[in-house]
């Protein structure tokens, strides 16, 4: 009987040695992406945010934010586009703000001027020093405007040349209808130390002069604005806090109270007029310290450690956990597609974790039609109309009794606010970004035929 | 210190050649076996000289949580070797061909001081614990804890001296690195000593307790092209368990490690008990100050001092870690457990015992005081760690494993082996996996 158990043991014992072929099999579900992201855990807003959330969504619903106010129709981040953006329709203008070495909050996107600027020309051998080493009225000098029309011949205009590149301030006053005072052959009037007008930038402090915008069609949007990484600006988030106070731009200290016209664009009279937004972790601390209760979002892109190492869902609930900590109220993931080409970060299981703790989205950058549809869910849908047709149709497709709203945007950046807003079912009968050009006195085309 | 390790290969083909000779002089002889093993052996038994090897034929099947593992059957090891003697000489090469690899395992030459006293020199297990001391043959359970795996020495390069009696045995040696280093750079060293003393041994009965210690220079991962260095690239890893995934700590600019052990070992009848702890501290060599001699200014800034690149990137500190393991055995079938002082550890249980195994284990390998994030460390203050400053904590992974055992000794060549564990899991890197069991089976082959 005991030798049985012993050739028990050994048989049992050549058996779970087969178990490693058996081992072979595919033996655990399969973790894809959507199945880890539905089994983390995430920390959800408190009471204090989700309010301004719920704000966010009474006053910009489905934000159409202009990026850089334009960089397809006009020479990005200057007059030309902030203005074509505002009477376009934008819900928002968005810029970058960086700092000069006098102080001043001025919008510009690359950590250099020359791509947009002439700066190789105007300052020989400066072109990649960072702009906080020009002073305000050194940066009025360049001409931000002709880049533009030999970089996209298509879209060039005699106005661009000579664009300049615009402060924080010269933005709200343009989101308020003003325009930039200019004589006839539009070369801009200038403040002087004594509050006097001229000509003469050398003469200057190198602040416009603002006048009411004539063309101005009533529409009154907000401001998104993008800080870069503090070691690059020390004290940018205190700084934009006094100049958005300074100017009634801050909505919980004595904003100012901005005329709209029923039916058109006013953000900007909102609780909402100013979005703060980062790439940077240590901007999103500070802009809380500084700027707390403002709507503020997280932008996030794939690469590195500072922000969002990988697409993989462990690291996008780190950074989702840390905007909660933190107060954040939006996400601001990329998305495929040309011309950018920038990481998937828009995919419907993403857009699940994003909103589960709270957030909205605000996605960047759009510029097809193919991406509104795809990234607003009319891919899991089988008829033709958008949700801006029909907020009642049913989503089905890959996670089918699964998919819903909660797997798409409710904002975007574009760089292209007619089709966004063409898209939305919200562009006027005649209307075009053209014709708005044209209007704004932009409308000396001199681009190949 | 550092050429230890060739004078000690040098030494041992010397002993060989040595062997040689002796071999030249042979006299009459006989064939015997001895416990399963064919010796051949002058009839004077002044000379003797024996063949062997060993098999290890394995199957893992794994039951996952997220991360697949790799369940297999295999081969996890066969192995030759010789043994000559000869007077108060001895000598082994052993090889592992095991995965389609040659390793060299034991060769060394050892000379009996005199029956109780010895000195050995080659490649050897350093003395340092139970199971980082005895062959994967003699262990309870199919391999060591994961404490042991981790914390484990293995073989060196080196010499040591042993002595013992039936209260004490004590062994120590100074080491020059591992046979199979291939790194450019100097080789590490190591001086490493391990006491047991035995209050009781007899008939049915043995307790003994322990200490080992380590103090150790890792090797060199080869010369940095830009500093033309090789001191600051010397790494220790701690690795065990499943495929070495959830136990897995790289620390970096490595210094120095001084590694203790504290050992249990206690006998009664059919029943064994058997216990280790493992501290392990690596000191770390900052590179900040070569770092920032060879730093280039540019338009962004640059360090002023090297204290500078301290506070960006965090302190290279000291790391400690540790685990423990307590196992017990019962043999359900077979005589009483018996204790060789010689090696200080037990003897393979007699052809026909079966023994059933029990374990708990904790492997800590982290440590920890800065926040961690997007797959990396960050200073502990939020702030500082938003804005990017770095923390040189390691993330290895902690777990306590649970596992249960079945060894049949078929014959004196022959055993079957069967494992279970259970593991639960704390690991950053794999947030998914909080619990992994497997079960293990070997069939095991000495020769």
């Amino acid at each position: 009987m005991k030798k049985m158990n012993f050739k028990k043991v050994l048989t049992g014992t050549l058996v779970l040695l087969c178990l490693g072929f058996i081992g072979c099999e595919n033996d655990i579900k399969d973790l894809n992406d959507q199945t880890q992201a539905e089994t983390i855990d995430l920390k959800t807003v408190n009471s204090e945010t989700q309010a301004v959330i719920d704000q966010l969504k009474i006053d910009a619903p489905d934000a159409v934010i202009a990026h850089r106010g334009s960089t397809f129709w006009a020479p990005e981040e200057t007059e030309a586009a902030f203005r074509w953006a505002r009477n376009m329709g934008a819900d928002y203008l968005e810029i970058d703000i960086q700092k000069t070495s006098d102080g001043i909050l001025l919008a510009l996107h690359d950590n250099n001027l020359r791509r947009t600027s002439n700066v190789e020309s105007i300052y020989p051998g400066k072109a990649d020093y960072d702009l906080s080493k020009f002073t305000l009225k050194e940066l009025r000098a360049l001409d931000a405007g002709s880049w533009f029309n030999e970089d996209k011949p298509d879209n060039a205009r005699l106005e661009f040349i000579d664009q300049k590149i615009s402060t924080l301030k010269d933005v709200l006053l343009i989101a308020e209808g003003m325009k930039v005072k200019r004589d006839v052959d539009r070369n801009p009037y200038y403040i002087k130390v004594d509050g006097s007008e001229t000509l003469n930038l050398d003469d200057s402090t190198g602040e416009f002069v603002f006048i009411a915008d004539d063309i101005d069609n009533g529409n009154r949007p907000g401001v998104y604005v993008e800080t870069k990484e503090p070691w690059r600006f020390s004290g940018m988030e205190e700084t934009l806090a006094q100049v958005l106070k300074a100017n009634g731009w801050l909505s919980t200290d004595s904003p100012k109270v901005i005329t709209t016209t029923p039916g058109k664009v006013a953000v900007a009279n909102t609780q909402s007029r100013i979005i703060l937004q980062t790439f940077s972790w240590q901007s999103v601390i500070l802009l809380e310290k500084f700027l707390p209760n403002i709507p503020k979002c997280m932008l996030l892109w794939k690469g590195g450690f500072d922000n969002l190492k990988d697409d993989d869902a462990d690291m996008i609930a780190d950074v989702l956990n840390f905007s909660v900590d933190n107060n954040v109220h939006i996400v601001g993931p990329s998305i495929a597609g040309a011309p950018n080409g920038y990481d998937e970060l828009t995919a419907p299981w993403m857009n699940e974790m994003y909103h589960r703790p709270g957030f909205l989205i605000h996605a960047y950058s759009f510029d097809t039609e193919d991406q509104l549809k795809k990234y607003n869910g009319d891919y899991y849908y089988s008829g033709l109309e958008s949700r801006f047709d029909n907020s009642s149709r049913t989503l089905q497709g890959e996670w089918a009794g699964k998919i819903g709203r909660e797997n798409f945007i409710d904002g975007g950046f574009t760089n292209l606010t007619d089709l966004s807003l063409k898209y939305q079912g919200r562009s006027l009968v005649g209307v075009t970004a053209q014709t708005v050009l044209e209007d704004l006195g932009y409308g000396t085309f001199i681009g190949r035929n | 210190m550092n050429k230890l390790k060739n004078i000690s290969l040098l030494l041992v083909s010397f002993a060989f050649m040595y062997s040689g000779a002796i071999m030249a002089q042979e006299t009459e002889g006989a064939v015997t076996g001895e416990n399963g093993i064919i010796n051949f052996k002058t009839n004077d038994g002044e000379f003797k000289w024996s063949f062997g090897g060993r098999i290890y034929m394995d199957g893992v099947y794994y039951n996952e949580d997220a991360t697949d593992l790799s369940s297999k059957s295999n081969v996890s090891d066969a192995r030759l070797y010789a043994k000559a003697s000869w007077g108060k000489w001895n000598t082994k090469i052993n090889f592992s061909f095991a995965n389609n690899e040659v390793k060299a395992k034991d060769i060394y030459l050892n000379y009996k001081i005199n029956k109780k006293s010895s000195i050995k020199i080659g490649n050897f297990f350093e003395p340092f614990g139970i199971q980082g001391a005895i062959s994967s043959k003699e262990t309870r359970f199919i391999g060591d804890s994961f404490s042991g795996d981790a914390f484990g020495i293995g073989r060196s390069v080196g010499i040591a001296f042993t002595t013992f009696s039936n209260k004490y045995y004590i062994s120590t040696g100074i080491f020059g690195g591992r046979i199979g280093n291939k790194n450019e750079g100097d080789s590490g060293y190591s001086g490493t000593v391990k006491a047991v003393y035995s209050p009781i041994v007899k008939e049915g009965m043995t307790f003994h307790i322990g200490g080992s210690a380590s103090y150790r220079k890792p090797d060199a991962n080869g010369f940095d092209e830009k500093y033309n260095d090789d001191e600051y690239n010397r790494e220790v890893i701690y690795a065990a368990g499943p495929d070495d995934k959830f136990l897995n700590a790289d620390i970096k600019h490595a210094g120095n490690e001084l590694k203790l052990n504290a050992e249990l070992l206690g006998t009664y009848g059919r029943f064994m008990v058997q216990s280790e702890y493992y501290n392990n501290k690596v000191y770390r060599k900052s590179n900040y100050d070569l770092q920032f001699e060879n730093s280039t200014p540019d338009m962004w800034g640059w360090p002023s001092s090297a204290q500078d690149l301290e506070n960006w990137y965090g302190v290279q500190r000291d790391i400690e870690m540790n685990g423990y393991y307590v196992q017990t055995g019962y043999l359900i079938k077979g005589a009483d457990y018996s204790y060789n002082s010689a090696t200080a550890y037990i003897n393979r249980p007699k052809a026909g015992s079966i023994e059933v195994l029990a374990r708990v284990n904790k492997t800590n390998l982290n440590d920890i005081d800065g926040i961690f994030m997007q797959d990396k460390f960050w200073d502990a203050d939020p702030v500082k760690a938003a804005a990017g400053q770095t923390n040189y904590s390691v993330g290895g992974g902690e777990s306590i494993d649970y596992s249960l055992g079945l060894n049949y000794y078929v014959n004196n060549n022959v055993m079957f082996r069967l494992n279970y564990t259970y593991m639960d899991i704390d690991n950053v890197y794999f947030r998914q996996d909080d619990k992994v069991s497997f079960i293990k089976a070997r069939v095991q082959v000495n020769f």
